[in-house]
């Protein structure tokens, strides 16, 4: 398993990067997440895809840390540097950059597993345990503003305020 | 507007429809200049997400291969406390930092003979390294390597073995010819330790002899041998489960002893090998 992990680890650093909002987080969640998964190494089932296994590993760890949380989670955007490379910035990654870290974690990594590591809603529901609707919508939402968003600058003001719509539980504060 | 909804738009242009929804929606965007427009924008979106997505993934690759290539001399301190207690193979750590054995105890991990592990930090990939002795230098990478390997080195892996050779003198010239002239064989026969094969193992590129010995009881003792450049004279010393280690140089060969015994017990050993080996 461990090696497994190790040559998985670039997409799983990315899987964590989209659930983060800044670098630390992902890495204290990867690493909590990966400790866990050694582990409970006895709970992976063979059969199973490893890659889907480990993300929703993952996923479990980063809904617990939010449940954890004392303090009420702050709105903001994540960081732009979780998506934006560090060398070699090429034309039109800024923009994926600010895209991406408007939207909400929970729509990101639907972006992630469909468009990102090409898995089908339905593969994607069960490894979110999400419903498949909710996956769909937000497959559809999350390529309906990015298509609006590559179209200029007028359509990124409609696509953030749409996001803020659409996802008001971003800006939710839990009691 | 169009008449289809965008969500089955997406869903079409994403190909997660059914062949005979799929076909059917193709037919209505075929003749419908909205639904046509909307697909296509839908369909660029789609395939510079899946760009996007695939950069962000040579990005993480990039900063592994980076980090692989960086030196052992930049590794930087662990956290003991926070890997102390833990399993063996369990232990991840989130303090910032470059590549700690990343190269070398992968490759031992993928021969199978070692136990690394993984550590995350700071968008680097590591593999943890071993508790250093308090109040002593930290261990240079190679050392742990040792540690790591020695876990996994086995009492059957002497006893079934074919080849145990059974010339320490022919041993010690061919390790010394990978080694240096200057490698020392002991014999720890007066220790109650049987010598029973030298063997040239490889970590982070660099030839390492090991030179295994068996105790009465209980598993093998090792001591490990290898060029050695850049002159540290104060090797420092780790733990890693039950294995311990101390390290010495001596005419220009680091000496690493590795065995699953006491403090103590490993202060004693180490001293009289190197008297053994000071005396030859």
């Amino acid at each position: 398993m461990r090696t497994q992990l190790i040559e998985m680890l670039p997409r799983l650093r990315r899987f964590a990067g989209v659930l983060a909002n800044s670098a630390e987080e992902r890495e204290r969640l990867l690493s909590t997440a990966c400790d866990a998964m050694l582990e409970n190494a006895h709970r992976y089932q063979s059969g199973v895809q490893f890659d889907r296994w480990a993300f929703s590993e993952i996923h479990a760890m980063w809904l617990k840390g939010l449940a954890e949380r004392d303090e009420p989670i702050v709105p903001g955007p994540a960081e732009e540097r979780l998506f934006l490379p560090q060398a070699g910035e090429i034309d039109g990654d800024r923009e994926f950059a600010e895209f991406l870290r408007s939207l909400p974690a929970q729509q990101r990594v639907v972006l992630l597993l469909v468009y990102g590591e090409g898995l089908s809603y339905e593969d994607a529901a069960k490894l979110l345990a999400t419903p498949l609707e909710t996956i769909a919508r937000r497959a559809a939402r999350g390529l309906i503003a990015f298509s609006a968003h590559l179209e200029g600058p007028a359509a990124g003001t409609t696509h953030q305020a749409d996001v803020q719509q659409l996802y008001p539980e971003q800006k939710r504060v839990p009691a | 507007m169009s008449e289809l909804s965008d969500e089955l738009l997406v869903a079409y242009v994403d190909g997660q429809l059914a062949r005979d929804q799929s076909t059917a929606v193709k037919g209505v965007v075929e003749f419908d200049d909205v639904s046509n427009k909307r697909v296509a924008g839908l369909r660029r979106a789609n395939a510079r997400l899946e760009e996007a997505f695939e950069a962000m993934l040579r990005e993480h690759r990039d900063e592994e291969d980076e980090v692989e290539e960086q030196p052992a001399e930049v590794e930087p301190d662990v956290a003991p406390a926070a890997i102390a207690g833990q399993s063996a193979l369990a232990v991840f750590l989130s303090n910032h930092g470059a590549l700690v054995l990343a190269g070398g105890a992968f490759a031992v991990l993928l021969l199978g003979v070692g136990a690394g592990y993984l550590i995350n930090t700071g968008g680097t990939v590591q593999v943890t390294q071993p508790v250093a002795a308090p109040n002593k230098p930290q261990a240079p990478a190679w050392q742990k390597e040792i540690a790591l390997t020695q876990g996994m080195f086995g009492r059957e892996a002497l006893e079934v073995s074919l080849e145990s050779q059974a010339n320490p003198d022919l041993v010690r010239f061919q390790l010394a010819s990978v080694i240096g002239p200057s490698l020392a064989l002991p014999d720890l026969e007066p220790e109650g330790l049987r010598f029973m094969r030298g063997q040239i193992l490889r970590s982070s590129g660099e030839p390492i002899a090991q030179i295994s010995y068996l105790p009465e009881q209980g598993p093998p003792i090792a001591l490990y041998a290898k060029a050695d450049s850049n002159g540290q004279t104060d090797l420092g010393s780790l733990s890693q489960g039950d294995v311990r280690t101390r390290a010495w140089l001596h005419e220009g060969i680091a000496y690493v002893l590795a065995a699953a015994l006491s403090e103590p017990e490993m202060d004693a050993l180490a001293e009289k090998i190197k008297g053994v080996i000071a005396s030859q």
